[in-house]
């Protein structure tokens, strides 16, 4: 059985004109891609929009990708920075999300669910993306890369062209802001 | 603590420990405050129950499962090639109807001010013999105002005191401004540039905003 390619090789199999490969790098990234997007808009279907755009962009500038971060980095970047740029112009549509925290649609996949922590708290989860929301977009974007991009430091610095050290301040700011929302559910 | 405040060093440091973003050395540097000093004990504990907390509810939100893109047996690149050709075609009627609609405004400002009418014409007030004065000549780079404040044009050194582009309202409303007039937004490297070694960049400002 073999092993599964790499980033680098699929990225090398499709500088040799490989479709499916590309295909394969893409599905293997979708994911990451789009909780990125959900996150920072808090809403599916913009997130798919991000998503689409981020990888219209991608496919169309492929070889602009030169290999000196990581393909997910790069692809983050463009997918979080998409994420943004539909946030901004569909900030004044923004009534549907005061509706109640049951209305905020997620799919959610138990099995992976930790039990050590109580994720039907609908509440919790709305007061965090409520304090997500509130902070500026450059925080929120080095936040969400980290957290749910799963992107060290160094990538996020990579991905937004900042240093490690404007990386760790922002991140915690967005932490302070964050802590200060959940307060009583941190330290219950 | 207030979020304004500037975070201190260790408390940075704390937050690369719990992120697992530090070396070995400084693992056991920042293990050793959390024995010695109990504020950062307590401030470590805090960031791990906002990290357990965080990776837990990345871990159970959103899926894609249900996307157009994911949809099984479909390939993503080819469901993406579409609309790039049609963004590309859009590019196209975009860039058609930006040049028709320029030619358009270019020909009625044509008519309306042909170039013998001084109407496009500004010349700042310069007393004859008296080698022009640019207010902006210690800049190495040229200062941008707000555009709400400023129009910026260009001014052609070598054929006369300058002209702006024709419209009909500007020649009325705009004077010479001086540094002290406009507010500078950054004085670094701007945008604009000057093309030509004869042409020198000018900044006006609307009587009205003054």
């Amino acid at each position: 059985m073999n092993p599964e390619p790499s980033d680098r090789e699929l990225i090398e199999k499709i500088g040799r004109g490989d479709r499916p490969a590309l295909d394969r790098l893409l599905q293997r990234h979708h994911a990451v891609a789009f909780r990125v997007a959900c996150r920072l808009l808090r809403h599916e279907a913009d997130a798919l929009d991000a998503v689409q755009d981020g990888f219209v962009k991608v496919l169309s500038h492929f070889e602009r990708f030169r290999g000196q971060s990581s393909f997910r980095t790069w692809l983050l970047r463009i997918v979080s920075n998409a994420a943004i740029d539909i946030g901004r112009s569909k900030k004044r549509r923004d009534a549907r999300f005061a509706a109640p925290p049951e209305d905020f649609r997620v799919v959610r996949d138990p099995r992976n669910a930790p039990h050590d922590f109580e994720l039907e708290n609908a509440e919790l989860r709305y007061k965090l993306d409520d304090a997500l929301a509130q902070l500026p977009d450059v925080q929120r974007q080095t936040f969400v890369l980290h957290v749910d991009g799963d992107l060290s430091y160094r990538e996020v610095a990579e991905a937004l062209g900042i240093s490690i050290g404007t990386v760790m301040s922002r991140l915690f700011y967005a932490r302070q802001r964050l802590r200060e929302s959940l307060a009583h559910h941190v330290n219950p | 603590m207030t979020p304004g405040d500037r975070p201190e060093t260790w408390q940075l440091m704390a937050l690369a420990y719990v992120d697992g973003e530090l070396d070995r050395v400084s693992q056991i540097e920042v293990e050793v405050w959390i024995r010695t000093r109990p504020e950062v004990a307590e401030f470590v504990a805090d960031l791990r129950d906002m990290s357990r907390m965080n990776r837990a509810l990345r871990d159970a939100s959103a899926r894609p499962e249900s996307t157009d893109l994911t949809r099984s047996g479909e390939v993503i690149s080819a469901r993406l090639r579409p609309q790039i050709s049609e963004r590309k075609r859009l590019s196209w009627l975009r860039s058609v109807a930006v040049i028709g609609f320029t030619a358009a405004i270019a020909a009625a400002l044509f008519f309306a001010c042909p170039p013998d009418h001084n109407c496009h014409v500004v010349v700042p007030t310069q007393p004859v013999g008296v080698p022009p004065v640019d207010p902006l000549a210690e800049f190495d780079d040229l200062p941008i105002a707000s555009s709400e404040e400023v129009r910026v044009s260009m001014v052609r050194g070598d054929v006369g005191p300058g002209f702006v582009a024709c419209d009909a309202l500007l020649p009325d409303l705009l004077e010479l401004a001086t540094v002290e007039d406009v507010q500078i937004e950054r004085t670094g490297r701007s945008a604009y540039s000057v093309p030509r070694p004869g042409d020198s960049p000018m900044i006006f400002q609307t009587r009205a905003a003054k």
